[in-house]
């Protein structure tokens, strides 16, 4: 009681003004514990993996004419994997509310871009941190200079990325590290300025109707790396130059929706396009339970080279998800997803769930199961490195 | 007299479109007082409670921007606060009249905009006994009405009308509302469902008037099928907010 006080008297020391705007401060402590059923490499079979986690909040938002801010720090402790072991600044940003329709933004920047489930494929701006999970929807902190206007019925933003975040990699030897292990040399860059190199961006969306779309351009360093094997178990991370043109779109009617990802992509030898193409629809109140249950298809397809590209694992698949939400007072939710490679055959189950437990005390259940692979294959080299994992948070906040 | 039957049935159906009128008048001075309010903003505390009496909060924040015409709804942005782990995770709605709203859901932990389906408006909302259909804004042109009778015998003194959904996928076959004749708002709604039977009751309190807009600070909900309960209770009212329509459009979320 009395920290939630003090901190709301910092606040209200800080701002001031008559006009109150929105501020808050969240926290959460996690322990996550992930059990791998097989062995692989020097793992042994039936093993257990921790890990803790600290992340932090501190936002206030930005009304006309003033200055707000949010500042994001994440951190985890790992006790196996010493790459997994990492902080980061996840939002380091000043925001300022020009006027009613301009926004400029400043420092450690957080974008998301997209509308399919399977795969996130046109979302660019921020580096995957790879080393948190499979699902690529943990992202490093992208320093960046955003100018956004709003008119109505469309949205353009301008975006300066100086500085560039490489992609992280497990450390050598451990789990669902590929085998493969980081080189001890830096990693290369087809730029001369490294990863000094200042990228740009912009993004039209609209919305019209049923439609929401957006049109992306990005142009500097690929966040995707192409592996350069000095040796067979030693990998050097190259990151090409790269511009993309991208589109985003989707289709919202009734019950239904129907989603576009696609992009075309120059740079990494020749140019290629991949897009995904989706639909989802939603029983409500299945069986008389007040449950949603939501059905996603989704196929992926990738032209890119293996050979001039970064690998992809989703060149030709088909996605099948279900989606569970209770609707409940616990927010209990479930999504399962299968990718099925319509040309390697391969298979990989997705599982995710939470639920609330108690009003600051929530679990998550996860498991990324690779259950059919093939040789020479992303997934091939995690194979034996599946894994079901229960994650416990402590969330607490406070807000004016 | 062979012609009196006829008259009988004439006069049958005047009295007929007479209740509808009526009920409709009374359900009109609601509308209408609500008219002008332009913006708003609330804290909303929710208790939902089992059969068993345990309680779990929710805590959200509800801005509202007034229509601009009557062929539409009212456009609202939710920001839910607590629990912590739900923060900053808010809901922009456009309501519509007879067709399905238009939302969008913003996610924090990825800023991530997705625009879901609005054709869930009778679904719980958030596990509480509110659906979405029950929390949107009760526009008069949403329903077609028929005055049931005035309650004069104790107070508040009602008039007590029956209203039915005019608008696709609604849970409700019909509702009966009970206005008060003092301030025109009302004062309980009982919802009845597909087989006619009694769903749900709605309570008001704690009318208080700004500037001649009037808001109920309490409203008790029971689903007499489970129990179960849920009660708001809404804060002070902000009116007169600097919002402008850019405010309750797509980007405002992609901005958060």
């Amino acid at each position: 009681m009395r920290c939630s006080y003090r901190l709301a008297l910092l606040a209200s020391v800080l701002i001031g003004a008559p006009s109150v705007p929105w501020a808050g401060t969240e926290l959460r402590a996690g322990i996550e514990t992930r059990y791998f059923p097989n062995r692989s490499g020097i793992q042994p079979s039936g093993d257990f993996q921790s890990s803790g986690t600290l992340w932090v909040l501190q936002e206030r938002a930005a009304t006309d004419g003033g200055i707000g801010w949010s500042f994001e720090l994440f951190a985890r402790k790992d006790q196996q994997d010493n790459q997994r072991t990492h902080a980061d600044i996840r939002q380091g940003l000043l925001k300022v509310q020009i006027s009613d329709s301009v926004q400029v933004s400043a420092g450690f920047g957080r974008e998301f871009w997209g509308v399919t489930e399977s795969f996130h494929l046109v979302n660019i701006i921020n580096q995957i941190d790879a080393v948190e999970d499979l699902d690529a929807e943990d992202l490093l902190g992208q320093p960046m200079l955003k100018l956004q206007t709003r008119w109505p019925g469309v949205t353009w933003a301008l975006y300066a990325l100086p500085g560039f975040r490489e992609r992280p990699m497990h450390a050598r030897g451990a789990r669902l590290s590929g085998e493969l292990a980081l080189s001890r040399q830096r990693p290369g860059y087809e730029s001369g300025a490294e990863d000094k190199h200042i990228d740009w961006a912009s993004r039209v969306m609209t919305q019209i109707g049923s439609i929401d779309a957006g049109l992306s351009y990005f142009q500097g360093t690929s966040r995707e790396p192409r592996p350069l094997f000095e040796d067979e178990r030693e990998v050097t991370p190259f990151y090409d130059q790269i511009r993309q043109v991208s589109l985003d779109a989707q289709l919202t009617e009734g019950r239904w929706l129907l989603k576009l990802e696609a992009l075309r992509r120059w740079g990494h030898g020749q140019a290629f396009s991949a897009w995904i193409a989706g639909l989802e629809v939603t029983s409500y109140n299945i069986l008389g339970t007040g449950a949603d249950l939501g059905w996603v298809v989704e196929y992926l397809h990738d032209q890119r080279n293996p050979f001039d590209a970064p690998p992809t694992p989703f060149d030709d698949d088909l996605f099948l998800g279900l989606r569970w939400q209770a609707n409940d007072v616990s927010d209990s939710s479930l999504l399962v997803g299968l990718f099925h490679d319509q040309s390697n055959g391969e298979r990989f189950l997705r599982l995710e769930g939470q639920r609330r437990m108690a009003d600051r005390f929530t679990v998550a259940l996860e498991a990324s199961l690779p259950l059919e692979t093939q040789e020479n294959t992303p997934f091939h080299s995690i194979r034996n490195d599946g894994f079901v994992s229960l994650t416990a948070t402590l969330n607490l906040g406070w807000h004016r | 007299m062979k012609i009196a039957p006829i008259l009988l049935c004439f006069v049958a159906t005047l009295s007929h479109a007479d209740l509808a009128e009526r009920g409709r008048a009374v359900a009109a001075a609601a509308d209408r007082s609500d008219l002008g309010f332009r913006t708003s903003r609330v804290t909303v505390r929710m208790e939902i409670a089992d059969r068993r009496g345990r309680t779990r909060a929710r805590e959200l924040e509800l801005r509202t921007l007034e229509r601009e015409s009557d062929q539409v709804g009212d456009k609202t942005l939710i920001i839910f606060r607590a629990p912590a782990d739900i923060s900053r995770t808010a809901l922009l709605s456009h309501a519509a009249l007879l067709d399905d709203d238009q939302q969008w859901l913003y996610l924090p932990r990825m800023g991530r905009v997705k625009r879901i389906s609005g054709a869930n408006k009778s679904g719980a909302f958030v596990g509480t006994e509110f659906s979405f259909e029950d929390l949107t804004a009760q526009e008069l042109n949403k329903y077609d009405y028929r005055w049931l009778r005035a309650e004069t015998q104790q107070q508040p003194v009602t008039d007590v009308v029956e209203r039915i959904p005019r608008y696709k996928r609604s849970a409700y076959t019909k509702q009966t509302v009970w206005f008060a004749r003092s301030h025109g708002q009302p004062l309980r709604i009982d919802f009845f469902g597909r087989n006619g039977a009694e769903h749900k009751r709605l309570h008001f309190e704690d009318y208080r008037a700004y500037d001649g807009i009037w808001r109920a600070h309490r409203m008790h909900m029971t689903n007499l099928r489970t129990g179960k309960t849920t009660t708001l209770h809404f804060g002070d009212y902000d009116f007169a907010l600097d919002y402008t329509p850019r405010d309750f459009q797509r980007a405002i979320l992609d901005a958060m």
